[in-house]
């Protein structure tokens, strides 16, 4: 395997516009015995409880200012639209981050969790 | 695909349900390869941000860039067991609090993932089994 190092990626044609990488990424299926699907600078995920997961970082970041992206698929068909965001009782760390999933009736339930860090 | 979990009890949130570790498995395809620091480079990164909340500095707070280095620079420990990972995980991603502290019954197991319920539908319930 090859590994580049550089500072700033940038686009070659069009403009040269800067590439921004993710600095971390996951899948988790919550449901069942809640299991990390794939991952990329993530050592451990926590099950808290419904819906509701900790993403441990492999390295941590050196700051708490990055971004999370995230989306969350629905379980088991229906019609409820599924809402992921930060849990507010617990605020990242360079090292990881909390995320709850919520219905559309602000129940926490579990899904397909996805997400990745930038910054 | 590892066969471990780590079910554990935060001594500070007695109301909250049993945690279950899931370790990854690419992380655990590095530790046992030796790609891993010394686990007191995570301890120090640790140490150095929860000062910083304890001082109500959190939301300006930055690693100092030596230390913060140290997790791709710092010598690797070598190629550890599989179990030999999985106690660094417990140690680099679990509280201190739940496992450097003794208290009067065990607030953490390394068990097989078979050992932990599939049923979700009392989750939020667990309790971890002495």
């Amino acid at each position: 395997m090859s590994t580049i190092k550089a500072n700033n990626i940038l686009e070659a044609t069009s403009g040269g516009a800067t590439y921004f990488l993710a600095k971390s990424y996951s899948t988790v299926h919550q449901a069942g015995t809640q299991a990390l699907r794939d991952s990329g600078n993530i050592s451990s995920i926590t099950d808290n409880g419904t819906g509701n997961t900790t993403f441990n970082m492999s390295n941590a970041q050196p700051n708490g200012y990055y971004s999370i992206s995230t989306y969350t698929a629905i379980l088991g068909g229906g019609g409820n639209q599924h809402q992921t965001g930060v849990s507010r009782n617990n605020i990242p760390t360079t090292s990881n981050y909390r995320l709850i999933s919520l219905s559309n009736t602000w129940q926490s339930v579990d899904g397909w969790v996805g997400a990745s860090i930038f910054s | 695909m590892t066969n471990y979990r780590v079910i554990y009890e935060d001594p500070d949130y007695p109301e909250e349900t049993a945690m279950v570790l899931v370790p990854s498995d690419n992380w655990l395809a590095d530790a046992m390869a030796g790609k891993l620091p010394p686990i007191s480079v995570y301890w120090e990164l640790q140490d150095d941000e929860q000062k910083a909340i304890d001082e109500g500095r959190h939301s300006t707070f930055q690693h100092d860039q030596v230390k913060w280095k140290k997790q791709f620079t710092a010598p690797r420990i070598g190629k550890l067991t599989e179990e030999e990972a999985m106690e660094y995980l417990v140690m680099k991603d679990i509280p201190r609090r739940v496992w450097a502290v003794e208290y009067n019954r065990p607030m953490f197991k390394i068990v097989k993932t078979e050992q932990v319920p599939s049923n979700r539908q009392f989750r939020n319930a667990w309790e971890m089994v002495q």
